[in-house]
């Protein structure tokens, strides 16, 4: 499903004319299989952050390639990543990212609206999804009256809105307490089971590495290990 | 993303600021109505100045005064020649003329009489170059007549004595003086005098008033014509023993007399109009006759010239208005910067779950067009509302300042409907431009930067 090879990324701090390249990525080799959950571990500014927002296409490798659904997405320029992203690519983030204006019915529908989805598909959609999440309740709510383990499950339904084969995750369980961390992992868990959803989940969490079916560890920008989860 | 899908974004997005939106729409329909105002009095001024240059005159029509250069023995007054080279020209409709009978014949009608102005004139002629009835219709025989629309207030009772207590200060005859009833399809009686063997005799021409003409343009301007036909012209002419029926008085010499009785090639006419097949044809056609050694008058020059001169003011003033919608301009390009700098966030979160960058672009600028439209709207509707403000007090202020009631209709201020529509579309296109900018800073903002994640 993803592949990443030779990747390699650094940048560039400083003055204009006295810049410094900081390598961020060596040498990245990493494969990932349709239905997998892979759990990327590592201190922070080891890389792994970089790593995802390579995968989002926010910003280009310096070297390697990545390869998405068999797709060689390195050198893609950035309307391609948005028809990508809007085809293939959920995200869900450590902050939520909801907008604020906007109620939590009309964040997990944004996504359709978008991808120019009919305005009647899209309330089927998002009303099955309201339910799925459990958020009927409070769908009429702005994302600044809602707890946060409401606003994470808001920002799950919209990756999940239009289907897409890959959820990336950045932080997922960061701003959230005990309960509600176990609840979003049992709803991580669900959907890779039902609908074989790839996961690819950054978290400092050993509860959730716990979940993955590997955990690959970061360390100074290299990839030091990857192991399978004994048990789920 | 659906169109309407957008339209609805924008305006959320536009809610959210309400008043911000409001003032630059406000300050975009000013810039508007100003300039639709300024433009309009262009307008209307030419509006109205030509048409009082063309109120008593077809556009089409050309006069024609006499010939610039005659040789000797001839005549510089238009003859029945000059008629027919006319006529032969082309693209010339029609050549209207009169034969104006030189002896001031009286009207008489049932114990009433009164003096007239009587012309012999082709009628179909006339008809042709536009002339128009009140009432009534064009004489079909010969001794059926058009007249003026105030003959009947020129005729007074025979009895009474002619004086000045007669008439009013308009120079037609008092109410109370003036024949009730309408002249149309009466028959009336046409005196004209001639000295004959040293007396003064006179004889009547029955004829038929079988319509009667539209009023002059004018308002002060009174007609008391008698349009009657070449066949009664030569039964005047019979009894005269004179061209043109013309009258011989004492003082005469004999020279003068035999003349007057020998005039049969040197008919002239009056009142020469050559009327052109079209508007366009009137340039080619008045060089023609000049050419032709023609003394000549159309309006289109005139009205050229006048066209010209507006043409350079209404440039002005549209220059004028226009920088007042660059100023709103500047305003809408502000506004613009400011919901991109607010929703920056937004925008990132967009681009981070798909948003196309075109997408977000034309969010923007459509979101720029739409104040422009809502301003140019309010503005045009403005803007009429303060033509016609204008166009109802003028008169008022005309009085009040110059202590004077104009006589007719001023209508300073008039927008055509496509000054209108272009000022929609710049006022559109001119947002569109400011928001372009700002457009092409949200398409740049940086994901990341946006989601203030750590890169």
């Amino acid at each position: 499903m993803i592949e990443v090879k030779d990747l390699s990324h650094s940048f560039y701090v400083g003055k204009k004319n006295k810049q410094q390249e900081v390598p961020v990525l060596k040498d990245i080799q990493l494969s990932i299989k349709k239905g997998e959950i892979v759990s990327i571990v590592g201190r922070s500014g080891s890389g792994k952050s970089t790593l995802l927002n390579l995968m989002s296409g926010y910003i280009k490798p310096t070297e390697g390639e990545l390869f998405i659904k068999g797709e060689q997405v390195t050198h893609y320029k950035e309307s391609d990543w948005a028809d990508f992203r809007s085809d293939n690519l959920g995200f869900i983030f450590q902050s939520f990212q909801l907008i604020q204006s906007m109620t939590a019915y009309e964040n997990i529908e944004l996504p359709l609206v978008m991808k120019g989805v009919d305005k009647r598909d899209r309330a089927r959609r998002v009303e099955e999804m309201v339910e799925k999440v459990g958020l009927a309740s409070i769908r009429d709510h702005y994302p600044s009256e809602l707890s946060g383990g409401q606003q994470q499950r808001v920002s799950v339904a919209r990756a999940l809105i239009a289907h897409p084969p890959i959820i990336l995750a950045d932080e997922p369980t960061g701003s959230l307490d005990q309960e509600t961390e176990a609840e979003l992992l049992s709803m991580i868990q669900k959907l890779n089971k039902e609908e074989n959803i790839t996961f690819v989940i950054i978290t400092h969490d050993e509860e959730v590495a716990a979940i993955a079916d590997r955990t690959i560890r970061f360390e100074d920008g290299r990839l030091r290990a990857s192991k399978k989860a004994v048990a789920r | 993303m659906k169109w309407i899908d957008r339209f609805q974004f924008i305006r959320q997005n536009m809610k959210k600021n309400k008043s911000r939106v409001w003032m630059t729409i406000l300050a975009t329909a000013i810039g508007c109505a100003f300039l639709i105002v300024l433009a309009s009095i262009g307008f209307g001024a030419q509006r109205f100045i030509v048409q009082d240059m063309m109120q008593d005159r077809d556009i089409t029509e050309i006069s024609i005064y006499a010939k610039s250069e005659v040789e000797e023995g001839d005549t510089p007054e238009i003859t029945k020649q000059d008629i027919e080279l006319f006529k032969e020209m082309e693209d010339v409709r029609t050549v209207s003329h009169k034969i104006v009978i030189q002896n001031s014949p009286m009207v008489h009608f049932e114990g009433y009489e009164g003096q007239s102005n009587v012309s012999a004139v082709d009628f179909s002629s006339e008809k042709k170059s536009g002339l128009e009835l009140s009432e009534g219709r064009m004489p079909q025989t010969e001794n059926e007549v058009l007249v003026g629309y105030h003959l009947n207030q020129f005729l007074y009772p025979e009895s009474a004595d002619v004086s000045a207590e007669l008439f009013n200060e308009e120079g037609v005859v008092k109410e109370e003086y003036r024949i009730s009833q309408s002249l149309l399809n009466a028959t009336v009686e046409l005196e004209v005098e001639q000295l004959k063997d040293g007396q003064q005799v006179s004889e009547r021409f029955p004829v038929t008033v079988v319509g009667i003409m539209e009023p002059p343009s004018r308002d002060w301007q009174k007609s008391d014509d008698v349009y009657i036909s070449e066949d009664v012209l030569a039964k005047i002419e019979a009894f005269t023993g004179t061209e043109n029926g013309s009258l011989i008085t004492p003082e005469m010499s004999e020279k003068e007399v035999e003349m007057l009785r020998n005039q049969e090639e040197q008919r002239t006419f009056n009142d020469v109009k050559v009327i052109a097949e079209n508007m366009e044809k009137v340039e080619s056609l008045s060089q023609q006759l000049k050419d032709e050694g023609y003394q000549i008058y159309s309006v289109t020059e005139e009205v050229d010239q006048v066209n010209v001169v507006f043409a350079v003011i209404k440039v002005g003033l549209i220059i004028v208005g226009t920088i007042a919608l660059l100023i709103a301009s500047i305003g809408i390009y502000n506004t613009m910067s400011m919901a991109v700098t607010e929703r920056t966030q937004d925008i990132g979160i967009m681009k981070a779950i798909g948003g196309h960058p075109r997408m977000i672009k034309s969010i923007f600028l459509m979101e720029s067009g739409y104040i422009g439209l809502m301003g140019a709207v309010a503005g045009v509707v403005a803007a009429y509302l303060i033509s016609t403000g204008i166009n109802q007090i003028l008169p008022f202020v005309i009085q009040r300042v110059f202590n004077e009631t104009p006589d007719t209709v001023i209508q300073l201020s008039y927008i055509p409907p496509y000054m209108a529509l272009i000022c929609l579309a710049l006022s559109v296109g001119v947002a569109m431009l400011s928001g372009m900018k700002p457009a092409a800073k949200a398409t740049r903002i940086d994901v990341l930067r946006a989601l203030r994640r750590d890169v």
